[in-house]
């Protein structure tokens, strides 16, 4: 008989969730077996050729300060890079880049393949093999098992996944791709709660049949911005998108057809973003808006399949053709794909621990649009903390859990867990109350202690990380010394010499205006980091006063984050908490005060006499 | 709510035509049987008959029980009054056979803190409730039952709204929007809106003189020298012999207070000893209490029989220059702003009413009729126009750190939130009940 192979830690899905997971894992010296159903699909960007974005960004390069692939891979197959917001204040600057889809999965597939510590195995997970509340394997559908540790679930839109094009319907995990069904029914069984959510994607487009005269071109930034601080010899390409925009011809096309798009005619029993709208929402709903910006972007290098950003639909073909050819420059064009929509099984992720891991069947984690959330990024990120979280659990060390303070990331899990999910999660600047603290341009600061703790990072690059950071304290120190009035530029009018910190307050003031001897630093920095660097110096200067609220909140908030409540705890038997409280904290059953606070629906007066039981 | 259930007398201690007992929890419906030995609860807001009975089944009295079922009832719980003879052991009685059955002795102002918990006030309407009580006019009472009614909250909501959406178009530019060009259009409105909001809350903010005013009233002091008819002025402004009155020169010894309405106004009228070199230790400490009070003052009534007199007015205070007994002496033709009175005759006395009144009353008091009443709220709503002052700084910079408006606007709307009890903490909430009586 042949001997029972048990992995460390087995993925189910190898999508960017699954792929960051067994990657982080691996990294770790666990043995992992990847179970997918296309081993060409790994990391596979099914919807927008583009990484980043608005707080995706930040999110990025937080997923590359923990060791995660998603920021790097991006940086080599970006066609073109941009920092979006420039002009609407630093702490929401957020790195985006185009990026060759292509040239993407393969550099992911080959990261899976060449792992020494990853197998892969085609086929469909169907059932979770669970013994006395954890977990312990997959069975397949063709009725052979598999066994591990630690179980990280990351089946994206795959579960009973249902696709719209107008009135036709097809089962399928994306377009032309099966899904899969067993998995939902499994947890379910478990206790798991599940629900219905959906997300849109827009049509494809056929380059040829655009008039290109007629669109306007958008390109990247001149001095580009990689994600990866590991990113060495950095000069991308930069490629143009195009725009164009949509009339009134186009909207009374689509009012008059609305009723043929399930989501308005109640086919689909999902909740869809609200943030991410489809055309048909946005001609509905923002009625007095006559125009809506369409944004053309070539799915990868010389791409002959135009990505429509903006026209995320699924009302039936021949509507969205007819309704597209009323845009001049699209007066003959053609699709490649129509536009559609997905219909999918998420798991109400207040069943996890900050963690990832489930509350109820130990070694289990969940990851990615599973959980409800919407996008790459947030998907990437979670797979990663899932992953190292499965690692850090199967070799029985203390579990990673990200600040609310530290990282968007903390912030999305924080959310997930304690928070309703009503639509697929998308991640905002807005949803980070400590936001000013959050740039994009300081995650190597606020992560490298948690990088270093849990080995995400190899040695060196732990050291360079920490030799750019000796680099901005250096010039910190520099700016506390005086700065004489004569070596500023006229504008910048000073008395008698002051601290130069000081100077740099002052809104017409940048760090930029100092002499080179305020700013030189040892260090051997790339061009952009080292700018970068300083507009970081910059900002955490000129925001000093806002940091230091921000820093005495949290002190205030520091006691309710390590107040334990108990799994167990019965919300039923406290006197003077409110039906709702009751209801909502037995659902979530929140790990600590601080997570209940932010539970929706809980009062200060509920958390009063949470405080009083707890402190009994 | 899962709370226990509180009971208490709900009007004032003592021997009248009718007491009321309050009861508020889910034992208000259980106690009938046991109190009144009916099988059934009383219906919603019907008043009953029915005798009420104590634990070993002896009828305490006959009283009239009016039930209000939970959530239409002041607390939002099941609540049940009980209005008995208005005798003090009857109410004892009724009361303690009531704890026996397992509710507890209500802590002061506890009705209204639950009405607060659960939703049927907010703060700020729970604030008024025990400024209703205390009310000593007309015009108070009726400023009071504005808040109560929610006209202050509405008034804060619209302000909340407004920077609400400032914020939100703010948040869709930093995380929706991708587009750049917006930008300029936005600032104005937004500039606008967050200029307008200040505005509102200037308002209110000079509104809580007056709110102020009509509250906790005004200390008026009368002074001069000594033998000018101080003390009897304060009998003439009182219509009663409050303070005594002699033909000797520093009768008044100490401080004499007296309270009356003066148009709505709740004034404290306090007469005091006379100012000279003092010929006892007696007198002395007296004149140290005057100049103590005129401190304090909010309106000095400066009391002269000649004209001498007048120049040694505190002129840096709000001060009335009255002109005493011009039954004896006329008053000088050349003074102007100063008010004849013979305070034994009552002459001019009812004009000096007036004039106190005007004096009292803010001149800067906008139109609306909602004002601030608590201390509270005044420095809620300063907070709160502060951070928009600093938003509308940064706002107006050449290249605004956008993130650092919003920060601001977050801030003022934190400050409202916090004023009208949707974010206070328990010990801000025990702050605000503790002034309430048992039984509110």
């Amino acid at each position: 008989m042949k001997q029972k192979i048990i992995y460390d830690i087995i993925v189910v899905g190898g999508g960017h969730a699954g792929v960051e997971a067994a990657n982080i894992a691996a990294k770790k010296n666990c043995s992992v077996l990847m179970i997918t159903m296309d081993k060409k699909a790994f990391g596979r960007m099914s919807c927008n050729p583009a990484i980043g974005g608005l707080a995706k960004g930040q999110m990025v390069r937080e997923i590359d300060m923990l060791g995660g692939l998603m920021g790097g891979l991006a940086d080599r197959s970006g066609l073109q890079f941009k920092i979006l917001n420039k002009s609407k204040g630093r702490a929401v600057w957020s790195p985006r880049a185009q990026v060759d889809k292509r040239q993407y999965e393969t550099l992911v597939t080959s990261a899976v393949l060449n792992n020494k510590n990853i197998d892969v195995l085609l086929g469909e997970a169907v059932e979770l093999l669970v013994d006395n509340y954890a977990v312990s394997g997959i069975s397949l559908r063709d009725g052979s098992s598999v066994f591990g540790k630690a179980v990280v679930l990351t089946c994206g839109t795959f579960l009973s996944g249902l696709i719209h094009v107008g009135e036709r319907k097809i089962f399928a995990g994306r377009m032309g791709e099966e899904g899969s069904v067993g998995i939902t029914e499994s947890l379910g069984a478990l206790g798991f709660k599940t629900g219905r959510l959906k997300t849109g994607t827009p049509p494809r487009l056929d380059k040829s049949s655009i008039d290109w005269n007629k669109t306007n071109v958008a390109l990247g930034d001149d001095f580009p911005v990689p994600f990866s601080y590991q990113t060495r010899d950095f000069n991308p390409p930069n490629d143009p998108c195009h725009t164009l925009r949509t009339n009134k011809e186009t909207h009374d096309i689509i009012k008059e057809n609305i009723g043929r798009s399930p989501m308005f005619s109640g086919d689909i029993a999902g909740v869809g973003p609200r943030y991410c709208p489809s055309i048909e929402d946005k001609v509905h709903r923002f009625s007095h808006h006559e125009s809506h910006t369409l944004f053309l972007e070539p799915e990868w290098k010389n791409s002959d399949q135009i990505y429509l950003n903006g026209f995320s639909t699924s009302l039936p073909e021949d509507v969205q053709l007819n309704a597209l050819r009323k845009i001049p420059g699209l007066g003959l064009v053609e699709f490649l794909r129509p536009g559609y929509a997905i219909e999918y099984d998420f798991f109400p992720p207040a069943q996890l621990r900050a963690t990832l891991e489930t509350k109820d069947i130990s070694g289990l984690f969940l990851a990615g649009q599973v959980n409800g959330t919407s996008g790459y990024e947030e998907a990437a990120a979670q797979g990663l903390i899932a992953g190292i979280n499965a690692a850090l659990t199967v070799s029985d060390l203390e579990n990673l859990v990200l600040s609310r303070s530290s990282a968007y990331i903390g912030v999305m899990i924080d959310d997930l867990i304690t928070k309703d999910t009503l639509e697929p999660y998308r991640m905002f600047t807005s949803r980070a109350e400590y936001r000013l603290m959050l740039r994009y341009s300081n995650t190597d600061e606020r992560l490298i202690d948690v990088a270093e703790k849990h080995s995400l990072l190899s040695r060196a690059t732990i050291s360079q990380a920490r030799h750019r950071l000796k680099q901005k304290q250096t010039i910190l120190g520099n700016l506390n010394v005086s700065i004489d009035p004569a070596s500023l530029p006229n504008n910048i009018k000073i008395n008698h010499p002051i601290p130069a910190k000081t100077v740099l307050k002052r809104p017409e003031c940048s760090i930029f205006d100092f002499p080179d001897a305020f700013l030189s630093h040892s260090g051997k920095l790339p061009m952009w980091s080292s700018n970068e660097l300083l507009l970081d110096i910059e900002a955490e200067i000129k925001y000093e006063g806002y940091i230091k609220r921000h820093l005495n909140d949290l002190e205030k908030q520091k006691k309710n984050e390590s107040l334990k409540i108990s799994n167990k705890l019965d919300y039923g038997l406290l006197v003077g908490l409110s039906n709702e409280a009751v209801e909502k904290l037995s659902f979530v059953r929140p790990e600590t005060l601080g997570q209940a606070m932010r539970v929706s629906g809980v009062t200060p007066a509920d958390i009063s006499v949470l405080h009083v039981n707890l402190s009994k | 709510m899962m709370f226990d259930t509180i009971v208490a007398p709900a009007t004032p201690p003592g021997y009248g035509g009718i007491s009321i007992v309050r009861i508020s929890g889910s034992l208000s419906t259980k106690l009938t049987k046991q109190i009144c030995k009916r099988k059934t609860s009383f219906s919603h807001r019907r008043p009953t008959l029915s005798s009420v009975y104590n634990v070993v089944g002896n009828i305490i009295d006959d009283a009239v029980f009016t039930f209000f079922k939970s959530p239409h009832s002041y607390t939002g719980e099941d609540v049940l009054e009980i209005s008995c003879h208005g005798n003090p052991i009857i109410v004892d009685q009724i009361v303690s056979t009531v704890c026996s059955f397992g509710a507890r002795l209500a802590d002061p102002g506890e009705f209204t803190k639950r009405a607060f918990l659960n939703g049927k006030l907010d703060l700020v309407q729970a604030e008024s409730v025990s400024k209703l009580i205390e009310s000593r006019s007309v015009e108070a009472a009726n400023i009071n039952s504005k808040i109560l009614s929610g006209s202050l909250s509405k008034k804060l909501n619209t302000i909340r709204e407004s920077v609400v959406s400032v914020l939100a178009e703010l948040e869709f530019e930093f995380d929706i929007s991708e587009n750049e060009s917006s930008i300029p259009n936005l600032m104005t409105k937004s500039s606008n809106a967050i200029n307008n909001s200040i505005l509102a809350c200037d308002n209110l903010i000079a509104s809580y003189a007056d709110g102020r005013l009509f509250n906790h009233g005004a200390r008026v002091v009368i002074y001069g020298n000594p033998n000018v008819g101080k003390s009897t002025l304060l009998n003439a402004l009182l219509e009663k012999d409050r303070a005594i009155t002699s033909e000797v020169p520093g009768t008044t010894r100490d401080t004499v207070d007296a309270d009356i309405v003066l148009g709505g106004i709740p004034v404290t009228l306090i007469d005091t000893a006379g100012i000279r070199s003092a010929s006892s230790d007696v007198e002395s400490a007296g004149i140290k209490r005057s100049y103590d009070e005129m401190k304090n003052a909010d309106l000095l009534i400066n009391v002269v029989t000649n004209e001498d007199e007048v120049g040694e007015t505190i002129q840096s205070k709000n001060t009335v220059i009255v002109f005493n007994k011009v039954d004896l002496v006329s008053p000088p033709e050349k003074l102007t702003d100063i008010i004849p009175v013979s305070a034994l005759l009552g002459d001019g006395v009812a004009s000096l009413k007036n004039i106190i009144k005007e004096k009292l009353i803010s001149k800067n008091t906008p139109g609306s009729d909602i004002v601030l009443t608590t201390r509270r709220q005044q420095i809620a709503i300063t907070d709160c126009k502060n951070s928009l002052i600093e938003s509308l700084k940064y706002l107006n910079e050449d290249a605004p750190e956008l993130e650092i408006v919003a920060f601001e606007l977050r801030e003022s709307i934190n400050h409202i939130d916090a004023l009208m009890g949707k974010t206070t903490v328990d010990d801000i909430l025990n702050k605000v009940f503790s002034g309430f009586c048992v039984g509110k």
